[in-house]
């Protein structure tokens, strides 16, 4: 019996799940404890019939939103990897457009929302390039990382075997680049989510941004609530995909697994 | 007779961006005949790795030339080469199997001619059951013996090896000392063996080369008078220990 209990305790699963209940039934509870009103703090049972009761609604801005987080994704995910892939082979380009890079990242990407406004207008072109500014830096940044920290000895071995440079490449310094990409796409995929949100909150007619605009001044609890609910469920999606991605193409990268507890 | 493999008054420089020179290796004289086990000791910064650098090929001699077989060292020389470094440096995406395979798929050889020699080699090293794991399932030394026969994969003449057995425990150590020796009397390859543990180079060597830093020389080059096969016994023996003294005591009269 007691094994069983350890071996719950062991499973990460079991342990997150049950914090999450934890916390949602202290919530629903303190809510009718307290008499919270509904356009403060709705309970979760109230946000879950809203988002039953609205589920056109959130669908159409969801699928608005998640249509643009995943075209600048995409974007930033094939410009940062080519990008990576050139400054790591040129020298040059290290030094000059690498650098320059690295500079414009101190640039808070929340302050160019409003000036994309102005130079790419009010559609969905202006909502893709902010996600892509907030994911493409990481993904290149990773990339590079990562083909510059092959193993002197696995270059030099390359070297000696007389390895062509796309040999050496494609068997030896892309894959073992992927962990530090993957390190990158982790970071740039929770941002992705971010970045479409503050777009629509400068300037939208939709998406989950402008919906959570217009139901907190019309002081929706309920709806906000739902859609900020869908919003954290789309970002936690996005980075278990990667995760999962991850742990398929290149399982021996540990750093994305919690390790396991040995007994004790 | 050629030797295999002759330096002669080979000398290596670098130079720093601010215009200084640094004199890693001078007047480098040495001839390794075929199948010959070298060992080449000394302390940090003698330029030991640098030697082996020249050998392989990755970096050209600033005085002095190489002759391997009588002609000097170009890039076609490179199939006649094994290397084993330090860390075993293996492709953790690929199995055992695939990482040894990984020069002959990188020289374009047939692979399913390859195989076959690949599990052999893999047999011989006691990995036969592990050649469809990934390096990471295996422990270090086991990993250090793949990278072995990721070397032999080529049939190297000359298997370079640059303190392949210093990150390992004592125990493991030997057992791996011991297999090398093993190795060598079969394959009858040259071998160039930096370490810096005296009681492996004579263990292990023919010839030592004893090396002094600043700038990288040879001191002096002993003759193991050990016969073979060598045999753990022997590590206790007066002979041995004599001859463990004399490169203790040529090293340690040049400041270890």
């Amino acid at each position: 019996m007691k094994s069983r209990w350890k071996r719950l305790y062991n499973n990460e699963w079991v342990m997150t799940l049950l914090s999450f209940g934890v916390v949602i039934a202290l919530w629903e509870g303190l809510v009718h404890i307290f008499k919270v009103q509904q356009w403060l703090l709705p309970a979760p049972s109230a946000i879950l019939a809203e988002m039953l009761k609205s589920s056109g609604y959130l669908w159409k801005h969801t699928l608005v939103t998640l249509q643009e987080v995943l075209i600048g994704f995409a974007l930033a995910l094939g410009i940062g990897i080519l990008l990576g892939l050139i400054i790591a082979y040129s020298p040059l380009l290290e030094k000059t457009l690498y650098k320059l890079l690295v500079a414009t990242q101190s640039i808070p990407k929340v302050a160019i929302a409003p000036l994309l406004v102005i130079w790419l207008g009010l559609g969905q072109l202006t909502k893709v390039t902010m996600v892509f500014l907030m994911c493409f830096f990481p993904i290149m940044v990773g990339m590079v990382s990562g083909l510059q920290s092959t193993s002197r000895e696995l270059l030099e071995l390359s070297e000696v075997l007389g390895a062509k440079w796309y040999q050496a490449f494609l068997k030896i310094r892309f894959p073992a680049s992927l962990p530090y990409l993957f390190n990158g796409l982790r970071v740039s995929v929770s941002m992705a989510v971010i970045g479409a949100v503050i777009s629509e909150f400068v300037n939208a007619d939709k998406g989950l941004g402008y919906s959570l605009l217009i139901t907190t001044s019309q002081m929706n609890g309920p709806l906000a609530f739902s859609v900020v609910t869908i919003l954290a469920a789309l970002g936690i999606g996005l980075f278990s995909l990667v995760a999962w991605l991850e742990k398929r193409i290149c399982p021996w990268a540990k750093t994305s697994q919690s390790g396991s507890r040995a007994e004790g | 007779m050629t030797a295999l493999l002759s330096l002669n008054d080979v000398e290596k420089s670098y130079w720093f961006a601010s215009g200084e020179g640094m004199t890693a290796l001078e007047g480098i004289n040495l001839e390794v005949k075929n199948r010959e086990f070298i060992a080449i000791v000394g302390p940090s910064g003698c330029g030991k790795t640098t030697l082996l650098k020249l050998v392989s090929g990755l970096i050209e001699p600033s005085k002095g030339f190489i002759l391997v077989d009588g002609t000097p060292l170009q890039k076609s020389h490179r199939h006649l080469l094994g290397m084993v470094f330090q860390q075993p440096a293996l492709l953790p995406w690929r199995k055992v199997l695939d990482n040894v395979l990984l020069p002959c798929e990188i020289r374009g050889q047939n692979l399913s001619q390859a195989r076959p020699l690949a599990i052999e080699l893999l047999e011989m090293v006691g990995l036969k059951d592990f050649i469809h794991r990934k390096p990471q399932e295996l422990s270090y030394g086991m990993q250090q013996r793949v990278s072995i026969c990721r070397a032999l994969i080529s049939e190297p003449k000359i298997l370079l090896m640059d303190e392949p057995f210093a990150s390992l425990d004592a125990i493991t150590r030997f057992e791996l000392t011991q297999l090398l020796l093993d190795i060598w009397s079969v394959k009858q390859t040259t071998v160039l063996f930096v370490t810096h543990n005296i009681q492996e180079a004579v263990f292990l060597a023919d010839r030592i080369i004893v090396m002094t830093p600043r700038p990288g020389r040879i001191a002096s080059i002993i003759e193991v008078p050990l016969p073979r096969p060598r045999k753990e016994k022997q590590l206790y023996e007066q002979d041995f220990s004599t001859c463990a003294k004399a490169v203790h005591e040529l090293l340690g009269s040049n400041a270890l």
